[in-house]
């Protein structure tokens, strides 16, 4: 499957990356990942929902493309994906965050670099944004990946945070999407978390205050908002029924 | 007597009953808002770490108190208990050799809401155990599975739990969280005097580092030599020991062999000539101990057997570096638990050996029955006591009663086995049961309080774990029926391909936790 390794200027000195979203380029997903920062630009265009990530059972938060595995309802007739706002976990690929091991005086020390999934269909020499320039230097494009995945990081490690206050507060509930597929067939997609808005309601001064300072007052109403996107995604769904 | 209502609660012991009760009386806001907790515990008291097995009601008890259930795994070196194995109870070892066992599990037989199982599976019995035919989580048992994935929230269970515990962690984790978190006083010193009002009700003790508590209700926990039940007003011990022999334990703290090791998800009770060896699988270590009865067994020979038994499990074991503890008591319940104004919770209030782990659920129940009848008023405790004794001493009796069933039903034939079959050592109530039993099945009507401590359930895990089958008509087996089986073969099948391993699942929540949702 995933086939990850350090980015380096010289196995992948002729190597570019097609930035161009779509079908063809592995973009038949139902959801990725986002973080709160995101939240205002992604509540215009899918809904936000939490889960419970499968591997570690930590809460995350997704935005949703579809219902099922491997739908993506935002995809055009010709398979093409147009957002305006493209979030970080897509922005970056085919790159990834890696740790290394780097020895100071004996003592470990771990470091970020830059992996490069290999297997990525947007990989080839012939067309897109060359990774590194003629001498070996890096490319503007592999500068702003930098930064997308130094991003990355800052957002990850803050995420444990948002939602162990937003837990704290009794926050969060469970809650499924039923929907009716056009032939009348009800399904439920479980699984899924979202803000309690009853409790948001009668929170008093002193804990809605925590929140705001903590940033996180406004990703909450936005995923609350963005909860109205779930119908514009069943509108398409039947559109294609 | 200036006031007669109830401003100031006094526990007196710091070990796992005290503590639970501090915990569970601090935690209900409307006690606590007219009264205080004060737990007074003398220095240097070593726990006896028993009662290393819980029930599934500690999962309710921690969620009132409100301590999560990742931090109660992380801090008591806690591990998931899914029940009892019972390892040749039944018959005498062959060669030394015993390959027969039966499972008590925490889960209710399938479809036990609507209608008895057990008589369809009779006639099956040949084919399958009862357990397996009627409890998916048997077969977790076997696979030494966790009773629950790491998508599961907090106390959340795909099927049903008690723990093992540390219980020296166990009450350090209480303590910190009744005192950060609940308000409750903490005095750490030697009780000396007892002084009561001319009711002969306790007014206050007197301390040896913090003066004179004064209180209105005083909660005696602790331990077997009962401070205040016991010292103070000399209630009685009704000792049981012509019923359950069993008076000595020796007991044993044992390292895994490695981080592999699996941790057993029950608790595993092996027949000895002389009694039995408790088994229990924490996160870090084993707790392994023999109790037996100082009638029929030698301590060396205790911890002979002990020993012997050790290296059954773990063949590399290097003996040289394990210390094992003597422990003795009197197994027996108080004549009154509730006397004036002290309440006696915890080993102060009763002791017997510890299979089926009713130490700690005993300790629940009757705060929860002191809860239900938490008395505002000095003037309604002796009603209320009434009512709080007669509950606690019903529920000491079918303890016995249940435990007792366990050794009338083997045919093992050493002279303490035989003992335990001589019907003068075996309570009416058990005779009449196992008379009615040997022609139905032990059902709801069989155990008709509210709050029973063992169900009809229980009863039937261990007469058909112990192949007691009762002469009965064959039975259709109507479709409704055979579903109920098969789904719970199904049952068993799905939870074995989604349930991680007991190890599995502790070290994710070492590393991840869970959620509270």
């Amino acid at each position: 499957m995933a086939n990850h390794v350090l980015l380096d200027n010289i196995s992948h000195k002729d190597l570019k990356v097609i930035t161009e979203r779509g079908a063809k380029w592995g973009d038949t997903i139902s959801c990725t990942a986002i973080f709160p920062n995101e939240f205002t630009k992604v509540q215009a265009q899918q809904p936000i929902v939490f889960r419970k990530h499968p591997n570690t059972g930590q809460f995350e938060a997704l935005a949703l493309f579809g219902f099922e595995n491997n739908e993506n309802l935002l995809l055009d007739e010709q398979g093409n994906l147009s957002l305006n706002y493209l979030p970080l976990s897509m922005q970056r690929q085919p790159f990834l965050i890696g740790q290394q091991t780097q020895y100071n005086q004996g003592i470990p020390e771990q470091s970020l670099v830059v992996h490069l999934d290999l297997d990525s269909p947007r990989l080839n020499q012939e067309q897109g944004e060359a990774i590194f320039l003629e001498h070996g230097g890096n490319s503007d494009y592999l500068n702003h990946i930098a930064q997308v995945l130094n991003t990355l990081h800052i957002e990850n490690q803050a995420l444990p945070a948002f939602f162990e206050q937003l837990l704290a507060l009794n926050l969060i509930e469970a809650f499924s999407i039923e929907y009716q597929q056009k032939n009348g067939e009800k399904v439920t997609v479980g699984g899924f978390y979202t803000i309690n808005q009853q409790v948001l309601n009668t929170l008093n001064g002193e804990q809605l205050q925590k929140l705001q300072q903590g940033g996180y007052l406004n990703a909450i109403y936005m995923a609350i908002a963005s909860l109205e996107q779930i119908p514009t995604l069943l509108k398409n769904k039947w559109a294609a029924q | 007597m200036a006031t007669s209502t109830i401003n100031h609660i006094v526990i007196i012991g710091g070990g796992s009953a005290g503590w639970l009760s501090a915990g569970l009386i601090a935690a209900q806001p409307h006690l606590t808002h007219n009264a205080k907790v004060t737990l007074i515990e003398s220095p240097n008291v070593p726990t006896l770490g028993v009662g290393e097995g819980t029930w599934p009601t500690m999962r309710q008890t921690l969620k009132t108190i409100g301590i999560s259930e990742t931090q109660f795994i992380r801090q008591c070196d806690a591990s998931f208990k899914q029940g009892s194995r019972f390892d040749g109870w039944c018959h005498d070892a062959k060669n030394g050799e015993s390959n027969e066992y039966y499972y008590h599990p925490f889960s209710l037989p399938v479809a036990y809401q609507s209608l008895n199982i057990a008589p369809y599976w009779f006639a099956q019995h040949n084919a399958v155990s009862f357990s397996h035919a009627v409890s998916s989580q048997t077969y977790f048992c076997d696979q030494n599975k966790a009773p629950k994935t790491h998508m599961h929230a907090d106390y959340q269970t795909h099927a049903n739990y008690g723990y093992h515990l540390d219980a020296g962690k166990f009450a350090q984790l209480l303590q910190q969280h009744c005192v950060d978190k609940l308000r409750v006083n903490h005095i750490i010193s030697h009780v000396d005097e007892v002084i009561s009002d001319e009711d002969d009700y306790i007014s206050a003790v007197q301390t040896s580092d913090h003066g004179l508590i004064t209180g209105d209700l005083f909660i005696d926990c602790s331990g077997h030599h009962g401070r205040l039940i016991d010292k103070y007003y000399k209630v009685p011990l009704q000792t049981q020991d012509h019923i359950l022999f069993n008076d000595s334990a020796v007991a044993v703290q044992v390292p895994y062999a490695d981080d592999e090791q699996e941790i057993l998800s029950y608790t595993k009770a092996t027949a000895q000539d002389t009694g039995w060896v408790w088994d229990i699988g924490l996160q870090s270590r084993r707790g392994v101990g023999m109790v037996y009865s100082s009638k029929f067994e030698s301590t060396q020979g205790a911890k002979d057997k002990l020993i012997n038994y050790l290296n059954t499990t773990q063949s590399d074991l290097d003996l040289s570096k394990l210390t094992i503890r003597e422990l003795k008591f009197t197994p027996g319940y108080r004549e009154q638990f509730w006397h004036k104004n002290c309440i006696a919770i915890g080993m102060s209030a009763g002791f017997i050996e510890p299979l089926e782990a009713s130490a700690l659920v005993m300790v629940e129940l009757s705060l929860n029955t002191l809860l239900a009848n938490f008395p505002t008023n000095r003037k309604a405790m002796p009603q209320l006591a009434k009512r709080f004794d007669q509950q606690t001493h019903y529920r000491w009796q079918r303890i016995i009663e249940f435990l007792k069933l366990h050794y009338v039903l083997s045919t093992r034939t050493s002279e303490y086995w035989q003992a335990h079959k001589a019907p003068r050592s075996i309570p009416s109530a058990l005779i009449d049961n196992l008379a009615l039993w040997r022609y139905q099945s032990p059902w709801l009507n069989d155990f008709d309080r509210a709050q029973e401590v063992f169900s009809a359930a229980s009863y039937q895990y261990i007469l058909y774990g112990m192949k007691q089958l009762p002469q009965f008509p064959q039975m259709k087996m109507p479709a409704a029926i055979i579903e109920h089986f098969t789904n719970s073969q199904q049952d068993a099948k799905q939870g074995l391909a989604k349930l991680p391993t007991n190890r599995q699942l502790l070290n994710h929540i070492k590393k991840f936790g869970l959620q509270p949702i």
